[in-house]
């Protein structure tokens, strides 16, 4: 209650157009393994706040770690604005949304900050033992397991005040064998919105990546060429999220008409299978959000729908400029940055097609496995998958390594011929990067998918 | 702070890492103004090392100093083991690295270099939708241990970009240029000279066939194919046994025309510092001598773990680098274009940074690339995807490295950066949807 009415004070009389504060409060912890045993451990207290004002359709945005110079700072942003207001083109402004009063947590499986450091320490342990003990050709083990407690004040001059409680929880486990010159990583994802509980019971896929790690050393380099390809749910996860997910924000296409004549809502962009969304829930996912960092109520946005673009992820501003809907989709890494438009769960609606039925009909394609990151760029995308199996007449046969896809979204989303009747979710220690604001959690359910004509980086 | 170490256990060390920032900045992006932003932030880093184990806890909230010790000593019994020592007192040569032009900057001063960058580009083509900005900070250091250590030095950073977005149909081209220095002295025309001439150069697609070609990386392209090799010559992945260059070290590894050094102490360059963030003094420090691996980049744990002298490199998480020099050659870019009958010059990639560093595979989507033909550059190519392995292309493949290098920022308030020139390697694997005829 007390930190509502400060905020309201420091609100009150700006003489702007519309001004918002955010103070945060944020418990990082950072384990991290690297070779034979624990390497860095870290726990942290981030502590700040940041303020943003709307003059004459012009921002100023100021941020601050110490609450003292909270009245400064909301001067220097709405100064900030005053001065930038008579050199804007197209003036800014912000949609509707209602006003909301709220304090509100998830419900927590198993909050963080419940679970004892010693208890935490003993998993990670447990499971760096398991991956150096399970073969000589592991050399190493790569673990590194964030946490994330966070309590977060939002209020504006349009009278809405939230306080949040949020937790983050993400961890990569990874395997590297070594021989000679030739080194392979291979490793499982783990991360939730709402516990430490998703960190349990990871020994059966930790063991299958080793095995795997261990295997590919042997693997040949894939041959770079242009295949069918099916991907796994995390390989399908990295590439609606980079290729489709980032051009869908609206941030990059408002004050931009030929983008916006790319991106025209109505165009066939995929086959009538094709479903893509992004939304807020799902929260045993990293992407789960009830309110956006400009305090609007987050909701499913679809974006694809049975092959046609129907929608764009916004922020209020976006939204205003393009006579469209608020979706929930302003978020901002921390106090130190202003809100941009990110996406959360961007999600694959599931097909009808088993695993075999995909298999069927292709001669000589790659199935791809577990994500490495990925990029993207206008129309074009890239990933770096963890490895590949060949697939020959129908069949998946050996195993190739270093597999790298790469594409054009709207060819890709047209060749998507197939979608998996089994989605998943995707965890991970990384997190998105835009605007240099990284990482930002998100995830998503994805079902696998083939697609055809996909370009495979890879050996001669 | 002699009081937060007057507190520690027996026996115990501590030190404290405090570093300001006062940022302003200026942003233009649709070819409009779109804002400023300005932030000061504080952050105060405290490192404990209590009975052969070290924590680390670091906050922003002001006046947290004890509650930080308290952090500190809950998590050190599970911290990593050390066996170093924090240094003592000792001093340092200054290094130039604050400009009170810089200082004085003030925001509308700001707003009219980026407005001039952009209005440059604009002028060249109206359809580029534009991005322009210029970033300054005041940064303030200090690092202080309980062994007596006690430092500190100022840093201004003025970083100045350029770059723009053109959309024909569904073919969308991006391409941006940055500056980072010391002083607001940006060569102001030679960016917008650099930019311009790219999309000049990417204004036809032409079709590129797969297969493997002589290919020129650009300096921000080289910075990918370092990578591998500043990873394996860190001395973390020997100290845990993911470098397979351990055995390599004093061997001819790469080509002779190959000598790579990080430097920490060249003046007025942003990566600069006087010392590390362990109060080590930086150096210059060769790392691969006309192709023979000599030295590595190590820290006050690994260079103990290792048996070696600490050079410099520590940072928060291990050791990294300051500025890398890899050193140019005698060819200007021209002449390495004008040799080839057909090739490609790579500006822009996607994805070059993920995968393996240690088995030296670095592919990447080519963003920007331009196919050369009869020495001539051809238009600009999509659809293709490069594949090199940096360990046997930079022994057996390189055909040539330009006279001309290129400063490249690092990440962000001077941290780390690279100086290279362009690289020139044969054979190499572009895959493409065009099938070679």
């Amino acid at each position: 209650m007390a930190m509502k009415q400060l905020l309201r004070r420091h609100l009150a009389g700006t003489g702007v157009d519309y001004c918002e504060i955010r103070l945060e409060e944020s418990y990082p912890l950072t384990v991290v393994y690297q070779g034979r045993g624990l390497d860095r451990i870290s726990q942290d207290v981030l502590y700040g706040g940041a303020v943003r004002a709307l003059f004459r359709g012009a921002w100023g945005f100021a941020s601050f770690n110490s609450l003292d110079d909270l009245p400064a700072m909301v001067a220097s942003a709405c100064e900030q604005a005053r001065q930038a207001g008579g050199r804007v083109q197209r003036a800014s402004r912000l949609a509707e949304v209602p006003v909301v009063e709220d304090e509100w947590a998830p419900q927590f499986s198993l909050h963080p900050r419940r679970v004892a450091l010693d208890d935490k320490i003993k998993l990670l342990d447990h499971y760096n033992q398991l991956i150096l003990g399970y073969d000589p050709a592991i050399t190493a083990a790569q673990i590194t397991y964030r946490e994330r407690s966070t309590t977060l004040h939002f209020a504006n001059t349009d009278g809405t005040y939230i306080r949040q409680d949020k937790v983050d929880i993400g961890a990569n486990l990874n395997a590297t064998a070594r021989r000679g010159m030739t080194t392979v990583g291979k490793g499982v994802g783990l991360g939730s919105s709402l516990g430490f509980d998703c960190m349990y019971d990871a020994d059966e896929k930790l063991r299958e990546a080793c095995g795997l790690a261990v295997k590919l050393l042997d693997a040949p380099q894939v041959r770079a060429g242009v295949y069918p390809v099916i991907c796994d749910p995390e390989v399908t996860g990295l590439f609606v999220h980079e290729a489709f997910g980032h051009l869908s924000e609206a941030d990059n296409t408002y004050k931009n008409p030929a983008l916006q004549e790319v991106m025209t809502l109505g165009r066939r962009l995929g086959r009538d299978i094709l479903t893509i969304y992004d939304t807020g829930e799902y929260p045993e996912y990293r992407g789960y959000l009830k309110y956006d960092d400009e305090g609007v109520e987050t909701r499913r946005a679809d974006l694809i729908r049975d092959g046609i673009l129907v929608g764009r992820l916004h922020s209020r501003e976006t939204a205003a400029l393009m006579v469209e809907q608020p979706t929930g989709n302003a978020r901002a890494l921390d106090y130190t940055h202003p809100p941009i438009v990110r996406m959360r769960n961007t999600s694959i609606a599931a097909g009808n097609y088993t695993f075999d039925e995909m298999l069927k009909g292709i001669e000589l394609g790659v199935y791809v496995a577990g994500s490495g990151g990925g990029q993207t760029g206008g129309e074009m995308f890239t990933f770096q998958v963890g490895h590949g199996v060949m697939i020959r007449d129908g069949r998946l046969a050996e195993l190739v390594k270093d597999v790298k896809l790469m594409g054009n979204v709207f060819t890709t989303l047209a060749n998507i011929d197939m979608i998996g009747d089994k989605p998943e979710g995707r965890g991970g220690a990384g997190g998105c990067g835009k605007g240099g604001q990284s990482p930002l959690p998100t995830g998503g359910l994805c079902p696998p998918v083939r697609i055809q004509n996909v370009i495979v980086g890879g050996a001669k | 702070m002699a009081g937060l170490f007057d507190n520690l256990p027996r026996g115990a060390q501590a030190e404290l890492f405090v570093r300001r920032v006062r940022k302003a900045s200026v942003r233009f992006a649709n070819s409009q103004f779109e804002g400023t932003q300005e932030s000061v932030h504080e952050v105060h880093t405290l490192r404990l090392i209590r009975d052969g184990r070290m924590s680390i806890a670091s906050t922003t909230k002001p006046g947290s100093d004890e509650e930080l010790l308290a952090v500190a000593l809950e998590t050190v019994k599970y911290g990593n083991p050390v066996r170093h020592d924090m240094p003592g007192p000792r001093t340092f040569p200054e290094i130039a690295l604050v400009s009170q032009d810089t200082r004085g900057t003030d925001l509308r001063t700001m707003i009219d270099v980026s407005d001039d960058l952009a209005s440059a580009l604009l002028a060249h083509d109206r359809r580029i939708r534009v991005m322009s900005g210029v970033e300054r900070e005041e940064i303030e250091v200090s690092l202080s241990n309980s062994n007596g250590f006690a430092g500190s030095y100022g840093k201004t950073v003025w970083d100045a970009g350029l770059g723009g977005q053109l959309i024909q149909g569904d073919d969308m081209l991006f391409h941006g240029e940055s500056q980072a220095r010391v002083d607001p002295g940006v060569d102001y025309g030679m960016l917008k000279r650099e930019v311009i001439e790219i999309f000049e150069q990417a204004k036809n697609v032409v079709s590129f066939p797969a297969g493997t070609y002589p290919v020129i990386f650009a300096p921000s392209q080289v910075s990918f194919l370092m990578w591998p090799l500043l990873a394996c010559l860190n001395g973390k992945a020997f100290a845990r046994g993911i470098s397979p260059l351990k055995e390599q070290m004093g061997r001819q590894l790469l080509d002779q025309r190959v000598t790579i050094v990080d430097d920490g102490t060249l003046p007025w360059t942003v990566s600069s510092a006087p010392f590390d963030r362990e109060g080590v003094a930086t150096r210059r420090n060769v790392l691969v001598d006309a192709g023979v691996p000599r030295n590595l980049l190590l820290d006050l744990q690994t260079a103990q773990e290792l048996g070696m002298e600490p050079t410099g490199n520590g940072t928060a998480g291990g050791p990294a680098v300051h500025r890398v020099l890899l050193a140019p050659g005698d060819a200007p870019l021209t002449g390495l274009i004008a040799g080839i009958d057909r090739g490609l010059i790579i500006h822009g990639s996607m994805g070059a940074w993920a995968g393996n560093p240690y088995g030296g595979n670095v592919s990447g989507t080519i963003s920007l690339g331009l196919s050369i033909e009869g020495g001539k550059i051809a238009g600009r190519v999509k659809n293709c995807m490069f594949s090199v392995n940096v360990f046997r292309h930079l022994r057996e493949r390189l055909l040539a490295l330009s006279a001309e290098t290129k400063e490249m920022s690092g990440g962000g308030s001077g941290q780390g950066g690279a100086t290279l020139p362009y690289v020139l390697l044969g054979d190499v694997v572009i895959s493409s949807d065009v099938k070679q005829g």
